[in-house]
């Protein structure tokens, strides 16, 4: 069920749904939320790295961190985007979702008319700024606004609840763009030993 | 020093300059001090060294001293690179004791551990300032509160408490407070009362030896033991006054709870309890000179700054919600707290099913201090614009 804005209302006056900060309370549309582009960035660049291993076999010789570069901006300043480049960055807004709902993250029209991407989906009690992957597929650079409400998120309901935390989360309570974790996922190390039972004789 | 060797020293400040020339900053005090620092560049750059004499060309080894001192903070202090979080809380305890607006706080991120320091390079050395006006008629309108702290952990708001500190050490080379008490301390000494003595003794055991108090007598310098240790002393009462204890807890950790004083610094055990007998309001006679001295020369109270409050949003995994700013200070108390309380309460509240490490709970508590204090610098900006 998508919650239209009486249920989101309702769900941050019972503190079910914390948004933080919500600087204007109309950015909670009448079935979606805005939410604002927030100050820090981690941009993909060509490091000394070949390539960017979304493996264990080579994991420790090319680790993820050295192909991306760290920057901050306040609010109300900008971020220039060059064109085909992928930037991580996060909602200005934390938050905590209650545990029976989810969210799925666009970019709000304005922007995905100035050649930006952005499909999420954020699960049921997650808490933190949500991490947002962003690549401007425009021929042209496109410059930023720090704290503009660039995507909406739109809430479901769904039909029973979930905890977040029945398990380890590779990313808890984040607040700024994480280098991603994929090495730690668990069917790696599954997928490694297969590949090193093919490829080395002991 | 002969003009080459100048000429040498300016063309490395030239190297510099080709790249910190373009700095970004979000703070439009940093761009109008980086535009004075390019006409002195280009008043430098216009002078013949090797006409120029001895005195003069020390003159101007101060200036080019004065304007790489400059860059080594301001490079640091840009848009992309400044912690600004951690630098505004300074600069609101900065306001409380030293209201103008003519101070700016900038950072240099250092790569040691645990080196963290106050330089005051550019703060308290006004002959360059009359070098500047006078050869290239620069004035500058805000000097630099220039605070080094390591890259590594300039987003660990767990360990920059210790930032209170230095900053403190601005405060006080600023008001003089160490020259005074420092008198005082000697003029107790003299007087020899027994309990005074006994107190004195107490933080600053050498001064038992009369060739000490005669050497200490004889000369004040800035860099000899005893005006180090009551800096020291004043820095930790400074902090103590927006974190309570919570450098206390680093100290121990960075110094294994050293017993023994430094020449630079006293015992840490010593510290430590100065700064715990002035929080349960005990104390003797020299922490009531501190308090007196320091009310008579700055005017302000020694007295806690900070503001508590009653949540347990980080138990539950979200930001506080700072309503003014003396509730930052507590932001770090606060995160101390949890941090040595029973991690428990945070799985129990948060319904978390697996084993918090201590890893998950350290950047919980340093994620959620940042969160804070950057929602809180958000919207007041927000706010202050009514369109």
């Amino acid at each position: 069920m998508n919650l239209v804005k009486a249920d989101i209302d309702q769900l941050i006056q019972q503190g079910k749904l914390t948004i933080s900060p919500l600087l204007d309370p109309k950015q909670v549309g009448d079935m979606a939320i805005d939410f604002r582009l927030g100050t820090d960035f981690l941009v993909a660049i060509d490091g000394s790295n070949p390539f960017i291993d979304a493996s264990l076999n080579n994991n420790d010789k090319f680790p993820i961190k050295n192909s991306f570069q760290e920057t901050r901006r306040k609010l109300g300043e900008t971020f220039l985007f060059h064109p085909h480049q992928t930037v991580l960055a996060s909602s200005l807004e934390y938050v905590k979702l209650p545990r029976d709902v989810y969210v799925e993250l666009t970019m709000r029209s304005s922007y995905l008319r100035l050649g930006l991407s952005l499909a999420s989906i954020v699960q049921p009690g997650y808490c933190g700024c949500f991490s947002i992957e962003l690549t401007n597929v425009n021929k042209i650079p496109v410059n930023l606004t720090v704290g503009a409400a660039i995507m909406q998120a739109r809430l479901f309901k769904i039909s029973a609840e979930s905890n977040y935390f029945a398990k380890r989360r590779k990313y808890m309570c984040q607040v700024r763009p994480l280098i991603s974790a994929v090495a730690t996922d668990g069917d790696f190390i599954h997928l490694h030993e297969i590949w090193k039972r093919n490829n080395y004789h002991t | 020093m002969q003009p080459k060797l100048l000429e040498l020293h300016f063309s490395q400040l030239q190297t510099e300059w080709v790249t910190s020339k373009y700095n970004n900053y979000s703070d439009d005090r940093k761009n109008i001090y980086h535009e004075k620092l390019a006409t002195i560049i280009e008043g430098l750059g216009k002078e013949d060294f090797a006409s120029l004499d001895d005195s003069q060309i020390q003159e101007r080894y101060w200036v080019i001293f004065f304007v790489f001192k400059s860059l080594e903070f301001l490079n640091h202090s840009t848009r992309s690179t400044i912690p600004f979080e951690m630098v505004y809380v300074l600069e609101v305890a900065l306001k409380e004791w030293s209201p103008g607006d003519d101070y700016i706080i900038v950072t240099s991120l250092t790569n040691g551990m645990n080196e963290f320091s106050f330089d005051g390079s550019l703060s308290f050395y006004p002959f360059i300032y009359t070098y500047i006006e006078n050869l290239y008629s620069v004035s500058f309108d805000y000097k630099l509160v220039q605070i080094n702290l390591p890259e590594s952990t300039s987003r660990d708001y767990l360990a920059n408490v210790v930032l209170y500190h230095e900053l403190g050490h601005f405060i006080e080379k600023k008001f003089a407070i160490t020259r005074v008490i420092y008198a005082e301390l000697l003029a107790a000494i003299r007087r020899a009362d027994p309990a005074e003595l006994n107190n004195i003794y107490r933080y600053f055991p050498y001064l038992r030896l009369p060739a000490k108090v005669d050497e200490f007598e004889k000369r004040y310098e800035e860099y000899n033991q005893l005006s180090m240790h009551i800096s020291e002393y004043f820095c930790d009462l400074f902090a103590s006054q927006y974190i309570k204890d919570c450098s206390n807890f680093y100290l121990e950790y960075v110094t294994l709870n050293q017993a023994v004083e430094s020449t630079t610094h006293p015992s840490t055990i010593n510290r430590i309890i100065f700064i715990n007998e002035y929080l349960d309001n005990k104390g003797g006679f020299v922490l009531s000179e501190y308090k007196r001295i320091v009310e008579r020369i700055t005017g302000i109270e020694i007295g806690y700054k900070g503001k508590d409050f009653s949540t347990a949003n980080f138990e539950s995994l979200i930001p506080v919600e700072v309503k003014e700013l003396s509730e930052l200070h507590g932001l770090f108390h606060y995160g101390w707290k949890v941090w040595l309380g029973e991690w428990e309460n945070i799985r129990q509240k948060a319904e978390i099913q697996f084993t918090l490490s201590n890893a998950d709970v350290y950047a919980i508590i340093n994620n959620l201090i940042e969160k804070s204090i950057g929602n809180f610098i958000v919207k007041n900006e927000w706010e202050l614009i009514k369109v």
